[in-house]
């Protein structure tokens, strides 16, 4: 499974918020500080959730499984603002 | 020998005209009211229009061409048996009759509700934030609010201590340039606000009071001359205040967060979701550029003298941040 932006989607720092637009649904969402560095790595490139999870406790020193428990807390909310898209990897291409 | 070019003749002011041809030209072709980044033809049989118009827009061009106009709107009296015991007026654009009637002797209310109504429907090339708007130093001050938080009367009390007056209703942000531009709509005072403008500056040329609208006592603060003779000109974003009036309180400012600065812009404009990206983008500039505090007050002498205060701050920080301007050669 592979992790992506949604097509059109913004995201810009505002001091320490951030907000993130989606051109789909042309809605705003301010985001908390967890879904704002999923977004950001995910700005790079879709990738899967274990890339994403390393690459998150690289950046933050916390552990794989505190970073998953977090993303899983995340995606929903995510995906229900139509931020993230979630694809087979064979589609990935 | 040469001669300067000759001044454009200018139209007289609606205040320097008299009401038979205001009138005659709201039943003819049509007055045009230029508002800067809008102009409005409109057209009216009440009695009591040309001279309501002209005491709130007094300011303004006594105007019958046939230039272009943005807004396209009658405010006529309404037919039928009704009219012999409770006259009233009726707002009609592009063949709608969108609002309810208002009584015969308040045309202005009804036309300044549904004109700026209009607007908000209308003017999707600009970035039409709920705020007051005025200028100094060629930088714009924003104050958006909520109704009743004292936005129309620090506006009012703004534009008759110097600051040219931008808009009451809208701060219209055009992404194209970059820039604010002048919806010069009179400022809307309702209620006691109406005797706290006229404590403030007995001399401000407030139109007549309104009463029993659905927001209470309405009375108009119309532009001033310098304001219209500049409607054209854009201010940069300078700063945003966001005021609230409250009973008793000593006057104090504090800095807003970025992000709560741009929620105050974004989810307070009017057609931030019709523009999208655009919206977006623009809302993201503004926060960016313009410092944004809080304002709680309750004397306005004391609020503009913290405003005061702050301004040159303002100025100093833009100043900072525009690039150097190559020096001309030689």
């Amino acid at each position: 499974m592979l992790i992506r932006l949604a097509p059109g989607v913004q995201l810009e720092g505002l001091g320490e918020g951030w907000v993130a637009f989606s051109a789909l649904s042309g809605e705003t969402h301010q985001l908390n500080p967890e879904a704002a560095a999923v977004l950001e790595w995910l700005a790079a490139g879709p990738m899967s959730e274990a890339a994403l999870c390393t690459g998150l406790a690289a950046d933050t020193g916390l552990d794989n499984d505190t970073i998953r428990t977090t993303l899983h807390e995340v995606w929903p909310a995510l995906d229900a603002a139509g931020l993230i898209r979630m694809e087979p990897a064979d589609n990935s291409a | 020998m040469t001669s300067s070019p000759p001044a454009l003749p200018r139209n007289p002011t609606l205040s320097g005209t008299a009401l038979p041809s205001i009138r005659r030209a709201l039943r003819g072709a049509g007055l045009r009211l230029d508002f800067g980044a809008a102009a409005l033809r409109l057209h009216s049989d009440s009695a009591a229009m040309a001279a309501q118009l002209q005491a709130v827009y007094g300011n303004f061009d006594f105007d019958v061409s046939a230039d272009w106009a943005d807004l396209h709107v009658e405010v006529m009296r309404q037919r039928g048996l009704r009219r012999w015991f409770a006259p009233q007026v009726v707002f009609r654009c592009d063949g709608r009759e969108p609002f309810v009637p208002f009584p015969a002797d308040s045309p202005l209310p009804l036309t300044e509700w549904g004109v700026n109504w209009l607007i908000g429907q209308r003017l999707n090339d600009l970035l039409l934030l709920h705020a007051g708007a005025v200028e100094r130093d060629g930088l714009a001050l924003l104050l958006p609010a909520v109704p009743g938080s004292g936005k129309s009367t620090l506006t009012a009390a703004l534009s008759l201590r110097g600051w040219r007056l931008l808009s009451d209703e809208f701060g219209a942000y055009d992404p194209a340039q970059g820039a604010f531009r002048a919806l010069l709509k009179p400022v809307a005072l309702k209620n006691q606000s109406i005797e706290v403008i006229r404590s403030f500056e007995p001399g401000a040329g407030l139109g007549p009071e309104f009463p029993k609208t659905r927001k209470g006592t309405v009375a108009h603060l119309g532009a001033d001359a310098r304001s219209f003779a500049r409607r054209r000109e854009g201010a940069l974003p300078g700063a945003v205040i966001l005021p609230k009036w409250s009973a008793g309180s000593s006057t104090r400012l504090e800095p807003m967060e970025p992000d709560r600065l741009f929620a105050a812009l974004a989810y307070n404009a009017f057609n931030y979701t019709t523009l999208g990206a655009v919206g977006f983008d623009a809302a993201v500039h503004l926060t960016r550029v313009c410092p944004g505090w809080t304002l709680v007050y309750s004397e306005l002498d004391d609020a503009l003298a913290a405003i005061d205060a702050l301004w040159s701050g303002v100025v100093a920080r833009h100043a900072a941040a525009r690039p150097m301007q190559p020096e001309a050669a030689a």
